[in-house]
């Protein structure tokens, strides 16, 4: 049990927005979902990538001399990475950090270590943030890790899309103080903007809120993406089927990160319009209006 | 509870666009930059009257006399300066020069300068917390019986023919006191009399506020004050009619039985309350120059331990917002006990970009104190004197920057000339040692300015009857009138100095790339047809500020250091050596003449600020900067220990205010001394650069101080932006 590891690719400190209070979140590596509108690519492999910046590079040509994936002549540095094994050398060894290794194998004693640094910040609320990728596919874990988080006192929140079998659920509730809970798109549409249905989801989540969870249910806005009518009656169904929800999140899409998709190496995802204030504040109003649930922006 | 502040004042608004069109408030203003340069020192503006004293009073019986008798002459050749609008009134006498007196302002500096060595090596003016308790309780007439009855108590001759030095001096102070106090007296009478006139000329409602204005001029500071109003006219005359430092200390205390009293009797409302602090607040920037400082703090507990937080504390809060102007530089002082209305009150203020205020420790500060000897009930009187150097409201003399040390520069330069075979614990040492011979050396240099200013100080004499012991000793402070003596050096560019010494110790002794000279070489040379390496010490080694073991316990270990030797120093000549970190323009200054550091530095770049982390490189987050930062006891460092954090207006308001409150109290629980908050984003700030002229209004927090972005050199609008953002 004590070495069990996982892909994590980010810890991130004085996390406000995943969560009461401050916190830690921790990113695991790997996500079982291709949403359309997901700029997060790094996130989207098992596996250890390499993320090359071509604007940091100093053209020391270090990488060059040690893997012939890259090739630092006439002012241009060339990263070939479809023959990139992932080897992490060039990485370690570029000083410029242009290239970057995306996904450290990490031990749930080493991250429970880095986590209870700012401990002494999270108060009465605050805590960790186990999230993603999709932490539920690293289950045992993020499930040990959530166990030794909670036996130090502090809060647990994991942030999942819900498409994990539902016995891993019901063995990590009692460690979880909240799940943030992801509702992506209406059923019709689940597959074909997420690559999975939503049966397994819509199950998971009867099952948590049916059982005692706290659930915040986060919902993001993509016009042209997920944003239908059908979507917005999904979401107040929920919220009316559900009044024990905690909150429904309602996230706007944005550009930011669109272009995150070269560094790695990956197709670029298609690009939506932003929604603006006035449609995410009349979304707020109208399934609020028809929940009980509390609605935030 | 959630305060609802008054809404800024039309008169106000008003009154901010008359205060900067005067001379002191306008940087820009080239005879004040000429001047300024005069003095090689900006915390005080000596007038063409003072000069004109200066040479009159050539027989005067002392130096001593001489300077209060031309201190005198700049009161008796001021003109009352009376603004439409203001409630409150008193500000220097700056006119505008003509040629000719700017010709001859010239030719006296010069004659000052040859007989007086402090207008060549300035001593640092003001900076001190004057007693206001004492001056509403007495008043002027007050102080001057205080003097009279205890010059009547000297036995000039008590050995019959044989003189008594010590009263002999005594004498001499107390009549110098006498000389400025009268000039105060006679300049109160001329603006009592110009309200008069003006009232007499005006209608309606401000024919009232003259004639009460006038009221209180008749009255304050001559007399003790009876109410709001004459308590902060009061005040601001004493402090206001000199150009110079004098920070407003603790008016939610002082202040406070008259406001409440007034409210009580039904003859002020805190609406006007709000416009008087507001006033008072502004004409600040009348007397303090663009680059220095000048604050209040409210809060913290009072001598009985019971937290200080009453209306006052909210308006003087609240004035901040209404003025937005860079002084006075306010703060809140927070310890277990404050409430979190007043934190996130204070907090909502930081988010709609005003720098101020900060936020000071208050149990850690008075904990402090008491640990060098101070009183308990002074010591809960703290004030930071004009940045961020903390020293004791009416009771001492602080002296800033005595002493100002390159701490990277040591680094390097004991690295530079060390020979290959020196171990690592050789060159902390080597460092250790390189500070404490700049202490050595320049502490007793400073000492002797501070013999010599005894007969000619560049303050005000008449300042020392608000500072005790000075009228009981009949002494001047700096003459060991004051109760207790602060010096203040200063520690430039801990930051740096600590990555230096992470860098030499990995890349020489850890991973061995180099040898020492070779890295020294490199590093001398600015890294040239080097930057791979340069890029690997920024990139790849450990920075303070990430809350890394190994940076963190070599700054806690050169805190100890410093920490050790100015304690148990023997140079410090019976004076309290109180270190800090508050740097002011140094790092910047200090930066540009220095060369590449071995952090990756370039040479001409400035030095990590204050005692943050270099520049950029905390990488983590505020919670790491502050762990990293309160990693060590910070309580020995009171002349300066400023942590600066940039956040985003959202991420301390809204649903996040309660998570800010927390950040707070954590880092007041693990014993940080100051947190200053930038809440501007670096677009703004990057477009302020490129189109400054979009930007005037725009002021960020640098050292301890805040000032218009625009005013501030390229290098330091760039390390503001450099500054990273959490």
């Amino acid at each position: 049990m004590e070495n069990i590891a996982a892909n994590v690719f980010n810890i991130q400190r004085f996390s406000l927005d995943d969560g009461d209070g401050i916190r830690t979140c921790v990113f695991l590596k790997g996500c079982p979902l291709r949403c359309k509108w997901c700029h997060n690519m790094e996130s989207w492999d098992y596996n250890t990538e390499i993320a090359f910046y071509p604007e940091k590079c100093i053209l020391c040509g270090a990488c060059s001399d040690i893997c012939s994936c890259h090739l630092a002549k006439n002012s241009e540095h060339s990263f070939y990475q479809s023959e990139c094994t992932h080897c992490t050398r060039c990485a370690e060894i570029c000083p410029a950090n242009a290239l970057e290794i995306v996904g450290k194998k990490m031990t749930v004693e080493s991250v429970v270590d880095e986590v209870l640094r700012d401990a002494p910040f999270f108060g009465e609320n605050g805590g960790v943030t186990i999230t993603g990728g999709e932490p539920m596919s690293q289950f045992d874990f993020t499930l040990e890790l959530a166990k030794q988080i909670k036996a130090a006192g502090y809060s647990v929140v994991i942030e999942t899309s819900g498409y994990a079998h539902t016995d891993k659920f019901e063995k990590i509730l009692p460690y979880c103080d909240c799940f943030y809970y992801d509702c992506k798109a209406d059923s019709s549409l689940h597959a074909c903007a997420t690559g999975k249905d939503d049966v397994l989801i819509m199950h998971n989540l009867d099952f948590l809120l049916n059982n005692g969870a706290k659930v915040v249910l986060r919902c993001p806005i993509v016009p042209g993406g997920n944003l239908t009518s059908a979507y917005v009656d999904k979401i107040i169904s929920i919220g009316k089927k559900y009044p024990n929800l905690t909150a429904i999140s309602l996230l706007p899409y944005h550009k930011y990160g669109a272009d995150k998709h070269r560094y790695i190496g990956k197709a670029k995802q298609d690009i939506y319009p932003e929604p603006s204030d006035a449609l995410m504040t009349r979304l707020k109003s109208k399934i609020g209006c028809a929940t009980a649930v509390k609605v935030y922006l | 509870m959630k305060y609802t502040p008054y809404p800024i004042s039309d008169r106000i608004a008003k009154l901010k666009e008359s205060y900067l069109k005067t001379t002191v408030a306008k940087e820009t203003d080239s005879y004040s930059e000429k001047v300024f340069k005069c003095f090689g020192s900006g915390d005080r503006f000596i007038t063409l009257e003072f000069l004109e004293g200066w040479l009159k009073h050539q027989k005067a019986p002392s130096t001593f006399r001489r300077r209060a008798l031309a201190e005198a002459e700049e009161l008796y050749g001021a003109e009352p300066t009376i603004m439409d609008g203001e409630l409150i009134t008193g500000q220097p006498y700056l006119p505008e020069y003509t040629p000719e007196k700017m010709e001859r302002y010239l030719k006296l500096f010069e004659m000052f300068k040859m007989s007086s060595i402090h207008a060549v090596f300035p001593l640092r003016a003001d900076h001190i917390g004057l007693d206001f308790d004492k001056l509403l309780k007495l008043g002027v007439n007050g102080l001057i019986k205080e003097i009279k009855d205890k010059q009547a108590a000297l036995d000039i001759n008590d050995r019959g023919l044989y003189p008594n030095l010590d009263a002999i001096e005594a004498n001499d102070y107390y009549e110098s006191c006498l000389v400025e106090l009268e000039a105060v007296l006679d300049l109160q009478k001329r603006y009592a009399k110009a309200a008069r006139e003006l009232s007499d000329r005006a209608a309606g409602e401000r024919k009232h506020e003259l004639i009460r204005m006038a009221d209180a001029l008749d009255r304050v500071p001559a007399e003790p004050a009876r109410n709001f109003v004459e308590a902060v006219q009061s005040v601001n005359f004493f402090i206001g009619t000199v150009q110079g430092l004098y920070p407003l200390n603790r008016p939610d205390r002082y202040l406070y039985p008259f406001y409440e009293k007034d409210i009580a009797d039904g003859i002020l409302t805190p609406e006007e309350a709000q416009e008087i602090i507001d006033n008072f607040c502004l004409l600040v920037s009348t007397r303090v120059f663009s680059r220095a400082a000048c604050g209040f703090i409210v809060g913290g507990r009072d001598a009985d331990g019971n937290v200080v937080e009453n209306d006052l504390t909210y308006m003087f809060l609240t004035a901040l917002d209404h003025i937005r102007m860079p002084d006075p530089n306010g703060a809140l002082a927070v310890c277990d006990d404050t409430s979190d209305d007043i934190i996130r009150y204070a907090t909502e203020i930081l988010s709609r970009g005003v720098t101020h205020p900060a936020f000071y420790n208050d149990d850690a500060i008075v904990s402090s104190l008491e640990r060098i000897g101070v009183l308990h009930e002074d010591a809960v009187n703290y004030i930071h004197t004009t940045c961020a150097e903390i020293s004791v409201v009416g009771k001492s003399r602080a002296y800033t920057t005595p002493v100002i040390i390159d701490v990277p520069a040591i680094v390097t330069d004991v690295a530079e000339n060390a020979s290959d075979n020196i171990t690592f614990e050789e060159i902390k040492k080597g460092v250790a040692h390189g500070i404490y011979e700049q202490l050595r050396v320049q502490t007793p240099n400073y000492l002797l300015k501070i013999l010599e200013g005894r007969k000619n100080s560049r303050d005000p004499i008449r300042m020392s009857c608000l500072i005790d012991d000075c009228i009981a000793r009949g002494k001047n402070y700096q003459n060991g009138g004051e109760r207790y003596t602060f010096l203040q050096p200063i520690m430039v560019g801990i930051g740096s100095a600590v990555d230096s010494l992470v860098a030499i110790k990995h890349i020489v002794y850890d991973e061995k790339r180099l040898t020492l000279s070779e890295f020294a070489k490199i590093v001398s040379e600015d890294f040239a047809g080097n930057e791979p390496l340069r890029q690997y010490i920024i990139n790849k080694l450990p920075h303070y500020g990430n809350c890394n073991e190994e940076s963190d316990s070599l700054a806690a270990w050169l805190y100890g250091e410093i920490s050790d030797m100015t304690k148990n120093s023997p140079i410090a000549a019976g004076h309290i050596i109180v270190p800090g970190t508050f740097s002011y323009i140094f790092h910047e200054t200090l930066g540009r003449k220095d060369g590449a550091s071995f952090d990756g530095r370039h040479a001409g770049v400035a030095y990590s600020d204050g005692c943050c982390p270099v520049q950029g490189m905390d990488t983590n987050g505020p919670t790491s900067t502050i762990l990293s930062l309160t990693s060590f006891d910070q309580s020995d460092f009171l002349a300066g220990m400023v942590v600066n954090l940039k956040f985003s207006p959202e991420h301390i308001t809204g649903k996040h205010a309660d998570n800010f409150v927390t950040l707070l109290r954590t880092f007041v629980k693990r014993g940080g001394i100051e947190m200053q908050v930038n809440v501007v984003d670096r677009a703004t700030l990057i477009d302020a650069q490129e189109h400054p002229e979009k930007h005037g209004d725009l002021i960020v927090r640098i050292g301890g101080y805040s000032d218009y972005f625009v005013r501030l050199t390229k290098g330091m609008q760039n390390e503001v932006i450099a500054r990273s953002e959490h």
